[in-house]
């Protein structure tokens, strides 16, 4: 019998088997190097659970392929046939009995690590609220608010650079998960976790980031077209550089609230759009003391107009408007023309849709 | 080697095994149908109810109030047209022509009336499929019990032609007996979306 | 008494005759109720599937080969939504269009042979199952035609296949392809579970019946439990489409998960539905290459019969993330769900145990389940522990778990049935040069295409995207998935080639070349029309083994009196 012969494939094989082990060994099982503290949970139990299923693995692996190999058979051989085996109780009884009882201490471990990520705390030390669209994010920070008493927000634009969330390193963040459209998935690799965008759900998680860097985050549930782009990053830093960052945004955000740089006058030709009963901007702005045009495009099949007010109550008060342009359905491009106004700050509205249709209107000195 | 030249003999059989009897196969599959049918109308029960559990408000405040006049008399309607089917299959079993045949007419009649009651009653109520959760719930319920019970009446109207015929007897009446546990089933149906849709609005 | 050497299924000068009453060949196919043509037309077409949704798959693999492209093909360009619309209708073909239909077309022809039946209980219902196949596949494919298939994935989640995300007539055919296939899939289960209740031979009884026949029967009833619920989810969603119904719109008092949990209600007893019958065909592979009987009939049955019915209460396993279920419970059912499966890993690793194993292609592609299919299986511990799925659920580690099942085991144990059984079928073998290089080749690819993707699921690269970015440290890994996919590629097409060479030329053997155990080879090859005209007495298990070697029948009917007398 070439007994020695038969014998080594299974060693090889098994030689193999832990070759590539250590290979895997190497790289944390292949998994991701954690960076929040319940990440470090769960990946201990993915490297528990990957020895246990590995040393399986190579048991029966090796098993099947032994006894394919040593009870092949041979030239030979008789036509004789060999031991006709039934069963064994006894056996059936003890590989029934050992997984049950492996599966159970993975239960156990499992239950531990389910209860620690699932928890959510009452009085976090930050809130993040997510909102998931077709298909970017949109982070804002509740406790953040800014004077206009609303909260300081990180957008994500599709097709151009992802969003960047910021947090601070060591703190309880507690991520609220919003959509209003399909579901997504907020899943970051690196915190080892995943929790879908539910509309209609108010999903909530804890994170603590345990080290400072950049990591990326990806939506997991396919959302449409342009699922694949729906990329964001988060920037873990120090607590005073948190602070540091958030002064600096607050500041700029306000900035942009109150009209901002962008919206300064340039020539006298202002252009604005209607669509999904939406203006396209917020501000609009124009020379003082000069007439100026309003070219505005309807898209709608809609009433739409434009209309300068003093104020923002000047037109629910039915005060007189300083400028009217006159109501027509659209797709159309009207251009008015406008009378020159003194500088100040005021208000447009569509008259047929004040609620909707507002935003600033910048009258001021023009650029240099 | 080869097995072919065996004939059918010594069977030996172990104990209880010498008759398997029971369910013809027609009706076995008729169960096994009906079996399939049930999981279908629970899914749509268990979607009632999960929408139910969820809403603040069940019906929502502006759907009135059905009334449960009608569904009351469709319902007896509908038990006594199982009866009646009973009554069409005690009497084939008996080849008693007459049971069976004027049983199954009536149970025909019944049904077509449950039909153009169920039909009229979905009709007059005050809201439609589109009207939010409740309102598609509501009709789907009903619109694919009626489909069910059209199936009903169709495979019931074919039976009653080929009785007039004399097509069945005592010692064939497999697509009765399979149509009597359907019509059954429909039934039993029946009181869940009464019940459901109805009484615990 | 097959003494005399009519052969009613051949021509006088040997050729195989179209086994149907009806005379015209043609007409034949169309009109026939036969148990066996059925089952080829079933393969031929589940065949011409996997070919249609195996290319789909070769283009969604050389689209990922490289980070950040977008591939370009003759008349085809990969865009982002030419790449949903792959991926949706790749799942969904390999599901519905080629599985099911090759698990039908195994069923369809050996489970009335195997219990010594003449043909299927409702032969006219059987031939309407079929032609539904070919019918849902046309109203599927019908949607390139008409503005654009599917795109929302094979689970169409709602509100992505809603109608405000996704309208056109893509998910609406979707849905109608899916109901019509499974109407078809659930008349068959019926069919399935009266011939086998009520169409045994005598002396067949349940616990002599092959396992093959009981993994065909406990499908059936999963299928006829499972479909008819999703069929009303589909209807729902339809219903939401295009009738202005609210089920999964949370905005007029839907809800979203609902959809999910109707979905998986189906979707996880549907992977049972896919792998019982394979798992049966592997049970009757390696007991007859063993020469040895199988090791644990009894605990085949209760394993097979405790897989089911865990396998309708594990279904949310795949709704872990989404924050509205109950994670624990669902693990628990889970992990409790591997013992039975762990349990005839270890039956079929003893049943090799002190055999005399031939080593041919049938058995080859039979270790080669067995070997993928313990992968399989051990990943999805990952996924049954709830913890550690948070990371990889909608990864390509799930990808890879789900392919390992799915298509490396199914592959090798679909193989290995067609090896066993084709002589059966034509009277020919398969050639085993071509077998033999297949399975390697086969083994390679599959390790190759699927292995990778376990690493890029735990690096973090979600399924389902388009494209993913340079500098990432995917390029490498999806390379070589890519490679392999065309590996397992040429596998598939050595096998075409394989069966009309051999459909021909291939070896004629007798009616039983592997001196095998069941009853369908106590008949001809291929089996005349009417299957049998005379069986072999019906005594244990394995009856045409017995019947060739009286020495063992003493033993295998003590074995036989003990499973029994005590069926617990």
């Amino acid at each position: 019998m070439p007994r020695s012969k038969t014998r080594r494939s299974p060693v090889a094989y098994g030689l193999g088997i832990l070759g590539l082990a250590a290979l895997l060994a190497g790289c944390g099982a292949g998994q991701v190097e954690p960076v929040t503290e319940q990440g470090n949970g769960l990946h201990g139990l993915y490297l528990i659970v990957f020895w246990m299923g590995f040393a399986i693995f190579a048991i029966v692996e090796i098993a099947i392929f032994y006894m394919a190999i040593r009870y092949r058979r041979r030239k030979q051989d008789d036509e004789s046939l060999p031991p006709q085996i039934h069963g064994n109780d006894k056996l059936e009884i003890l590989w029934t009995t050992i997984p049950a009882i492996i599966v159970i201490v993975l239960f156990v471990l499992s239950w531990i690590q389910i209860t620690n990520v699932q928890e959510v705390s009452a009085d976090p030390g930050m809130r993040v609220e997510v909102q998931g669209f077709q298909w970017q994010w949109t982070f804002s920070y509740p406790d953040e608010t800014l004077s206009n008493g609303e909260p300081v927000q990180v957008a994500g634009v599709l097709g151009e650079a992802p969003p960047t969330l910021v947090v601070p390193v060591d703190t309880v963040i507690q991520m609220s998960l919003k959509s209003e459209d399909v579901i997504h998935s907020f899943y970051i690799p690196q915190a080892l976790y995943k929790l879908d965008v539910v509309p209609g759900l108010d999903n909530k998680f804890d994170i603590t980031f345990d080290e400072v860097g950049r990591f990326r985050g990806q939506c997991a549930e396919l959302c449409g077209l342009s699922h694949a782009q729906m990329v964001f990053f988060v920037e873990v830093v120090t607590q005073d550089d948190f602070r540091a960052w958030m002064t600096k945004t607050r500041t700029a955000a306000e900035r942009e609230a109150s009209g901002g740089d962008k919206c300064k006058p340039e020539g006298t030709k202002v252009e604005v759009a209607a669509k999904n009963v939406k203006f396209d901007k917020e501000c609009l702005a124009a020379p003082a003391g000069t007439p100026f045009q309003i070219v505005f495009d309807n898209q709608e099949a809609i009433d739409h107009n434009v209309a300068i007010y003093q104020s923002e109550e000047a037109q629910p008060a039915g005060e007189a408007a300083l400028f009217q342009g006159e109501i027509f359905k659209g797709p159309k491009e009207v251009t008015y023309d406008v009378d020159p106004i003194p500088a100040g700050k005021y208000y447009f509205v569509c008259d047929v849709h004040p609620t909707a249709m507002k935003g600033t209107f910048n009258i001021g000195e023009p650029e240099g | 080697m080869t097995a072919t030249t065996l004939e059918r003999e010594d069977w030996s059989l172990p104990e209880g095994h010498e008759d398997e009897g029971g369910m013809s196969m027609p009706v076995m599959g008729t169960v096994l149908f009906i079996a399939s049918e049930v999981m279908f109308f629970a899914t749509l029960f268990g979607t009632y109810f999960a929408l139910r559990s969820a809403a603040s408000e069940w019906p929502p405040a502006d759907i009135e109030e059905l009334s449960i006049f009608i569904p009351i008399i469709l319902t007896a309607i509908l038990i006594t047209s199982s009866f009646s089917m009973h009554g069409a299959v005690w009497g084939v079993r008996r080849d008693n022509r007459t049971v069976f045949v004027s049983s199954l007419a009536i149970t025909v009649l019944l049904g077509a009336v449950f039909l153009v009651g169920e039909v009229f009653d979905a009709l007059e109520a005050g809201f439609e499929i589109s009207t939010g959760a409740y309102g598609s719930i509501f009709f789907t319920i009903l619109a694919f019990h009626v489909l069910h019970v059209t199936g009903g009446v169709v495979f019931l109207t074919y039976l009653l032609i080929g009785a007039a015929n004399g097509r069945f007897s005592s010692r064939n009446y497999q697509q009765v007996e399979s149509a009597s546990y359907y019509w059954h089933f429909v039934d039993v149906v029946w009181i869940f979306v009464f019940t459901t849709l109805y009484i615990i609005q | 008494m097959a003494t005399t050497e009519v052969r009613p299924d051949l021509t006088p000068s040997g050729e195989i005759r179209v086994m149907s009453p009806y005379r015209a060949k043609w007409l034949g196919w169309f009109t026939t109720t036969d148990h066996k043509q059925i089952a080829k037309m079933y393969a031929v077409t589940a065949f011409f599937f996997l070919l249609v949704g195996g290319t789909m798959a070769l283009i969604i693999r050389t689209q990922l080969a490289a980070p950040e492209q977008t591939l370009s093909l003759p008349g085809l360009e990969v865009t982002e939504q030419v790449y949903n619309e792959l991926l949706t209708m790749h799942a969904t073909v390999m599901v519905f269009l080629f599985l099911t239909p090759m698990l039908a077309a195994f069923g369809n022809y050996f489970v009335p042979l195997q219990i010594g039946a003449a043909d299927m209980a409702f032969p006219r219902v059987n031939a309407f199952s079929y032609w539904m196949v070919p019918m849902g596949g046309i109203v599927l494919f019908l949607s390139y035609f008409t503005g654009g298939p599917a795109a929302a994935g094979w689970t169409s989640y709602s509100p992505l296949a809603g109608p405000q995300f996704s309208p056109g007539n893509g998910v609406n055919l979707w849905i109608g392809a899916l109901a019509i296939l499974g109407i078809s899939s659930t008349l068959g289960a019926i069919n399935f579970i009266v011939t086998i209740l009520k169409l045994r031979a005598p002396g067949m009884t349940m616990l002599r019946m092959p396992i093959f026949c009981w993994n065909m029967l406990i499908q059936s009833i999963l299928i006829l439990f499972s479909f008819p619920v999703v069929t009303a989810g589909l209807l729902l969603l339809w219903i939401d489409r295009n009738l202005g119904g609210a089920f999964f719109d949370p905005a007029n008092g839907g809800n979203v998960i609902l959809y999910q949990h109707i979905f998986w209600y189906f979707g996880h007893p549907e992977v049972y539905i896919l792998i019982l019958p394979l798992m049966g065909v592997i049970s009757e592979v390696i007991p007859v290459f063993s020469r040895k009987p199988l090791f644990g009939y009894k605990a085949f049955v209760y394993a097979t019969l405790s897989i089911a019915a865990l396998g309708t209460a594990v279904w949310a396993h795949h709704m872990f993330t989404t924050g509205a279920i109950d994670v624990k419970f669902f693990a628990a059912t889970s992990f409790l769900i591997s013992i039975p499966t762990g349990v005839k890993m270890f039956n079929w690793t003893a049943t090799m145990y002190k055999g005399k194993i031939w080593w041919n292609s049938s058995m080859l592609h039979a270790i080669g389940f067995l070997s993928m299919f313990l992968i399989g299986g051990i990943t999805g511990i990952f996924n049954a522990t709830g913890a550690i799925d948070f990371a990889i659920h909608d990864t390509y580690f799930v990808v890879g778990h789900f392919h390992y099942v799915l298509v490396s085991a199914a592959l090798f144990a679909m193989f290995a049935g067609l090896f066993y059984w084709f002589p059966k079928m034509t009277g020919r073998k398969l050639s085993e040069r071509l077998g033999i290089a297949q399975v390697i080749i086969l083994f390679i690819g599959v390790n190759m295409t699927f292995f990778p993707q376990f690493a890029l699921g735990l690096q973090g690269m979600p399924r389902r995207i388009q494209t993913y970015a340079d500098g990432l440290g995917w390029g490498w890994l999806n390379m070589l998935s890519t490679t392999g996919s065309f590996l397992v590629g040429t596998a598939v097409l050595l096998f075409v080639i394989n069966f009309f060479w051999s459909r021909k030329r291939g070896e004629i053997v007798g009616d039983n070349p592997w001196d095998a155990y069941t009853l369908e080879w106590a008949t001809t090859s291929p089996p005349p029309y009417y299957n049998f005209d005379a069986l072999p007495p019906i005594r244990t298990e394995r009856p045409v083994f017995d019947t060739n070697h009286p020495d063992v029948l003493a033993e295998d009917e003590e074995y036989d009196r003990r499973v029994s007398s005590h069926p617990l």
